[in-house]
């Protein structure tokens, strides 16, 4: 069991709205909770709609999963759509050493990615969707093949538990299903490609993006805003009798308390006059700004 | 208080892209001083979320999590519960403006006030869309100018705070940014206690209410010594006023004529004379109405028992 311990996978389903990603998504997710893990299915959120590429997520793992988030970093990618490569980087994030499984007549070689290497399996989910009458609206529903594929690759879910599942969802068209998960299963082609293990910029630069973005405080946000100054506030320390009004008005925080009396930063001051407003004893003199 | 009291740090940054007097950026200042480094700020859409500054760099120097206009209340609820998870104990502080409380935070607001989440609310109220370029919210008062009423609006503005009050949580405090000593206190107060805690800040706004930059104080203190604004708290379901507004009611200070404040303002500069009296009615009404809830809170005991 130790070895077990924190051991986790995420796959990542990418199709076409229709095509039954999401289907794929928690059906997955439920074989494996029958298999003993703990497991999550998360549709991705947007403008899905029939056609359109969509996105869908299973977590499986020994432990409690946590996270509520999509999966950016994934260890198995599923492909259902053969066309939507051309559209969609379904590489991206895919971890180094990782997995792919493609609905596709081509051959694992004829991928090209920037990953070092990658174990790709291919398999012609929709001409055995179509074989076995998976049509939706004229659509080849290809989820269900696509599954089987998948666990050519993935050990740790039988396939009669996917089968038991698959029955109990489909009903009567149970047996069309589990026919065409097993077919797949039988004909996906795996293979260990190497890729070109040099992420583009671009690459990198999509990486950044679907990080957090996280700011870090600092003076200047919006520059020097002194150059917003009309007028200039101006202490009279002979008159200033240090009550700290100003210094508690000042919307700027460009009042400082320096020692026993006040200043102010004119590299941040925008010369609202707040402080000149508030004075009690007026020892604040405003002139214009002169810039020079 | 004396103001040198108060802490020298500064969580709000110079150089913010907040405009020349503006009152949110000043009671934030005051606001974060209270609360101190050990604090996450939610801010929804608003101005803050503007002036903050732009990745990577924040104006802001604690914590903050920008989030959707429509769910300040639900976010903070999350992170709070989150670092309840996680062992940490922080302060989470809601900064939103009227829009994102009035109008279109309302149902997480109400939300995590009924579910008296642990965390303070803040509702910073320059009583319209200052941000996207002065449109009415329902916090405008009756007979502002906006650019979506161009002749007044022709409705009262309605009321978070004692709507806040309807759900009996622990804490409800009203301020204004004529007040900021009275503002600290009532920052410092809340961080003090448990349970959900509402404050809401009167905060003018110079571009949108169209006075001089210079005045934001002058004008934060005339709405509160003209009892347009009223300065109270609600603890533990006792009701009081405070400060001017308490001076006020028990005849210590005169009530300044309602004219003095709107007519200091371009946006109330339209103003009929009929309009003014229709203000003023509503003011007298809502004065009554405060000054009996505290009468009746301190004689409800006698009532009971008899």
């Amino acid at each position: 069991m130790g070895e077990k311990l924190g051991k986790k996978w995420e796959i990542r389903f990418h199709g076409r709205g229709g095509q039954g990603a999401v289907t794929a998504s928690k059906i997955l997710a439920e074989a494996a909770y029958l298999s003993g893990f703990e497991a999550q299915s998360i549709p991705f959120f947007g403008a899905e709609r029939r056609g359109a590429p969509v996105m869908a997520f299973t977590r499986v793992s020994y432990e409690a999963i946590h996270e509520r988030s999509q999966v950016y970093t994934p260890d198995y990618v599923i492909v259902l759509d053969p066309i939507i490569l051309d559209a969609v980087d379904v590489f991206r994030g895919l971890k180094d050493g990782g997995s792919i499984v493609i609905n596709t007549v081509k051959s694992p070689m004829d991928f090209q990615f920037e990953q070092g290497s990658l174990l790709v399996a291919t398999v012609d989910a929709t001409g055995i969707a179509i074989k076995n009458n998976l049509l939706v609206a004229g659509t080849p529903v290809v989820n269900m093949p696509m599954l089987g594929a998948f666990l050519k690759i993935f050990s740790h879910i039988e396939l009669e538990t996917l089968e038991e599942v698959v029955m109990k969802k489909f009903g009567k068209n149970g047996k069309a299903n589990v026919a065409a998960v097993r077919e797949a299963y039988e004909s996906t082609v795996v293979e260990k490609v190497r890729g070109s293990g040099k992420p583009s910029t671009e690459d990198v630069r999509r990486k950044r993006a679907v990080t957090m973005p996280v700011s870090t405080p600092s003076p200047g946000v919006a520059g020097r805003t002194r150059f917003w100054r009309d007028f200039r506030p101006e202490v009279d320390y002979d008159v200033c009798s240090n009550c700290l009004s100003c210094w508690l008005h000042c919307p700027e925080s460009a009042i400082q308390r320096v020692g026993s009396r006040i200043e102010i930063d004119y590299e941040f001051c925008k010369g609202c006059l707040v402080c000149s407003a508030v004075c009690p004893k007026k020892a604040i003199r405003v002139s214009r700004e002169v810039v020079v | 208080m004396r103001i040198s009291a108060l802490p020298r740090e500064e969580y709000l940054l110079p150089g913010n892209a907040a405009c020349h007097g503006c009152a949110s950026s000043m009671c934030l200042r005051t606001v974060l001083k209270a609360l101190g480094k050990n604090t996450v700020l939610i801010v929804p859409a608003s101005c803050t979320s503007v002036y903050q500054g732009m990745f990577p760099n924040s104006a802001i120097a604690v914590p903050v999590f920008n989030t959707a206009f429509a769910s300040a209340a639900a976010t903070a609820s999350g992170i709070k519960a989150s670092l309840l998870q996680q062992g940490i104990d922080a302060n989470v502080v809601v900064w939103a403006g009227d829009g994102g409380t009035y109008d279109i935070g309302l149902q997480a607001l109400s939300g995590a006030a009924e579910r008296n989440e642990d965390i303070i609310y803040i509702c910073y109220n320059n009583e319209m869309y200052s941000n996207t370029g002065i449109q009415r919210s329902g916090a405008t008062p009756y007979g502002a100018w906006t650019t979506t009423t161009w002749s007044g609006k022709k409705e009262h503005r309605k009321d978070v705070a004692e709507l806040m009050m309807s759900h009996e949580v622990p804490y409800v405090a009203t301020a204004s940014a004529g007040y900021l000593a009275d503002l600290y206190q009532k920052v410092k107060k809340a961080k003090k206690m448990e349970g959900f805690r509402y404050i809401e800040i009167l905060s003018p706004c110079p571009p949108g209410w169209r006075y001089p930059m210079e005045k934001t104080v002058e004008i934060g203190k005339l709405a509160v010594e003209t009892g347009m604004w009223i300065l109270y708290e609600y603890e533990e379901g006792h009701f009081r006023l405070t400060g001017v507004s308490k001076a006020i009611a028990e005849g210590r200070r005169k009530m300044k004529d309602i004219g003095e404040y709107l007519f200091a303002q371009g946006r109330f500069a339209h103003l009929s004379d009929g309009d003014v009296v229709k203000i003023r009615e509503y003011v007298e009404d809502r004065w009554r109405k405060l000054v009996k809830m505290e009468s009746d809170m301190h004689a409800a005991s006698a009532k009971f028992y008899v």
